[in-house]
Parts: C-alpha cells; structure tokens; sequence
C-alpha cells in the first residue's frame, strides 16, 4: 500500500501510488461530489477567518457534511463551538462533542444534513446551508492548538 | 479550468511585507476542484484510515517541533510500512528506487504552512518500469527535476502541496485497455476524503484516489 507514501513524498509518487495502492484507474470523467477545503482556524488568526464563496452549490442532503478537523491537547474538557455568522447575524452555532478516542490529538468533526450522520452531535438545522460567512471558533476550556474547515458537496 | 497559483502570490506578499500578515496564509495553496470537469479515479477503501494517521503524525512535528527546526519522511520506510510483502516483492524496482531517494525536508512557517524540498540525484531523475498490481502490469514512468520544491498548506484533516514551476515531477502510466496518460504534477491535496493530483496542463484530466464508496 502506498498512500502515506505518496503523500511523503509528494508529487513525486503521484502516479505511482495510483497505480501502486488503488489500480481500479479508469476513463477520465466527472465526478459527483467533492471536497472543497476551505479555512485553517489558527493562533495565527485568532480562531477565526472569512470565507467568500463563489460554487452555487449548497448543502442539503447527505453525504453533504462541514468537516471540522481540530488538533486539541487530550483530555478533552467540554464541548467546542464553532458559530457562523453571515454579515451582522449569528446564522449557525454548533455545539461538538468531541471524542476522546485513544488520546489521539486530532479529531474530525462532521456537521451533516438531518438526513445525515454527525459524529460530534451538531448537524445542520437551516439547509440548504451555504458556506458563505464568518467563522470562528469557542474552544471553552479545552487548548485547541488549530481547526479546519472543509465542505463536502453534491451534485 | 482554473490554474490560479495562489502559492506564488502568497510568496510574493510575504516577501513583499516581510511576513508581517498571515491572514493570508491560511488559505488553501491548491486550486478548489471543478465540478464539472473530468477526472482519472481509482478508489481505496482503507485510505482514510492511512491518510488520517499521516495527517496526524504531520500536526504533532508542524506544531509541536521547535521553531525553525526542519522535520523529515523517508519514502522507502513509509512503503514497507504499509505494503505487504509479496507487493514489496514483486515490484522491487520500484521499491529500490523509492529507497534510493533522499528524505523529502518540510520547514514550517506557522502553524498552517510551510516548504517543502527533495533534492535528487542525477541517476535518480528517470525511472521507467513495470508494476504488478493484482497481477496487473502497469508500465510507469517518472521524470524528475533536480529538486522537487514547493509550498504546503495544511489543517489536521488535509495537507496541499503546490510545486513551483520547473521543480515539479512528471509522471506517465499506461496499461492496456485502463489508462494511457502522462502529467506534470502542479499540486497534490491529500485528504481524509481522497488524494487528488492536480495535473499541470489544463488539457490533461486531473487524478482523484476517493476512499468512500469503492465497490
């Protein structure tokens, strides 16, 4: 297998791990959902960053999801929010429960569709939702060290 | 299809302010995919898994390493670790080429970035092989420059790497009947989703490895 080491080094394995780990290569053609990464949520920025969006394309229905990937030193002490605001209007407030799993310092948090399956226990009350907005992040008393934000779309 | 380096006009602020913002910086450095356009696929169900744990192995020396202090992956080591034996066996050229390559340096600049280098040496710029996988030969090439170099941008749930021109690999695979293609490869996303390999000619179809439904 080798996924890690096409992302080790680089472009220069690209093809090799195509053809290395996952040999089922086909006919170039279009694609129906993608995965738009957006925001690095940062010390740097102060947790909290603008997102212009230009796609058309909203979330509504699953697989659709907002992944929320954070780096927290363990334990996790209470929830983590994230608020998304949409010029002068709080639009979303999610409250994540993240796992503690195997004191591992990384953590995805899905934030789906009501027809979806959220792992930290917030989904997406308003669809469709765009990711347009403000975003930024409460960690409450946990030392969130980084967060990212990416948009998983459908056609 | 869009082709905007943004990397190059990040580079060019900071050299520009000397580093004094980083707003900036914390966008992403590859190009958003187009839905509409086409892809070359593969997909491996075990990649998210794979890929969750380099992306975590990444965070801990990003953030956690001391300012200024380079952190380093061997390509050989990683693909012993994670192929089996018999997959090492029958493509020992490959495997003896990747062993061959010196450690890829990546050298954070904040929390979210960072550059990225592997020098090669001249008996290492050209490969041309055959790879058995699942008892299927795929007749590979690879063409590399004197330095591979570039920029990366990162969060715990991805890392992209765009690479500046003239220090970018090519690549061609060919397999009868499956594909027949050759790239420049400009920028690589590797996330908890897929790898997707963004191809340097707007007329070749850019790669997408998907780790959900596989059949």
């Amino acid at each position: 297998m080798s996924v890690a080491a096409f992302v080790r080094i680089g472009a220069g394995a690209a093809v090799l791990a195509v053809t290395f780990g996952a040999a089922a290569c086909s006919q170039p053609a279009p694609q129906k959902c993608h995965r738009y990464d957006a925001l690095s949520l940062t010390r740097d920025n102060a947790f909290a960053g603008k997102l212009e969006w230009k796609e058309k394309r909203m979330i509504d229905a699953a697989p659709e999801r907002i992944e929320v990937a954070m780096t927290v030193i363990r334990p996790i002490r209470g929830p983590i929010e994230l608020v998304h605001v949409v010029g002068d209007v709080e639009e979303d407030h999610w409250t994540l429960s993240v796992p503690d799993f195997n004191n591992v310092p990384t953590s995805l948090c899905w934030i789906a569709p009501p027809n979806g399956t959220p792992n930290c226990g917030a989904s997406l009350q308003n669809v469709p939702f765009s990711p347009l907005g403000y975003y930024y992040l409460r960690p409450g008393d946990n030392t969130v060290l980084e967060a990212g934000l990416s948009f998983y779309l459908c056609d | 299809m869009q082709r905007i380096p943004r990397w190059y006009t990040v580079a060019a602020l900071c050299a520009i302010v000397g580093w004094t913002g980083t707003a900036a910086a914390q966008l992403p450095v590859c190009p958003q995919p187009e839905p509409d356009a086409p892809y070359y696929t593969a997909c491996l169900a075990s990649g998210r898994f794979l890929v969750a744990s380099t992306l975590t192995n990444l965070a801990i020396d990003q953030l956690l390493k001391p300012e200024g202090a380079p952190f380093y992956r061997r390509p050989r080591e990683v693909l012993e670790s994670l192929s089996t034996k018999d997959l090492l066996e029958k493509n020992a050229a490959l495997v003896d080429f990747l062993g061959k390559l010196e450690p890829v340096k990546f050298s954070a600049i904040d929390t979210s970035t960072g550059m990225l280098q592997l020098d090669t040496a001249e008996d290492l710029r050209t490969l041309e092989t055959t790879v058995d996988v699942g008892g299927v030969p795929y007749d590979i090439s690879v063409k590399l420059p004197a330095r591979i170099e570039g920029g990366y941008w990162r969060t715990p749930g991805v890392l992209q790497m765009a690479f500046w021109e003239g220090r970018r690999a090519t690549f061609g695979v060919k397999s009868a009947g499956i594909i027949d293609m050759e790239a420049q490869i400009d920028c690589l996303v590797v996330s908890t989703d897929g790898i997707r390999a963004v191809t340097a000619d707007p007329s070749t179809p850019d790669i997408l490895i998907r780790f959900d439904g596989c059949p």
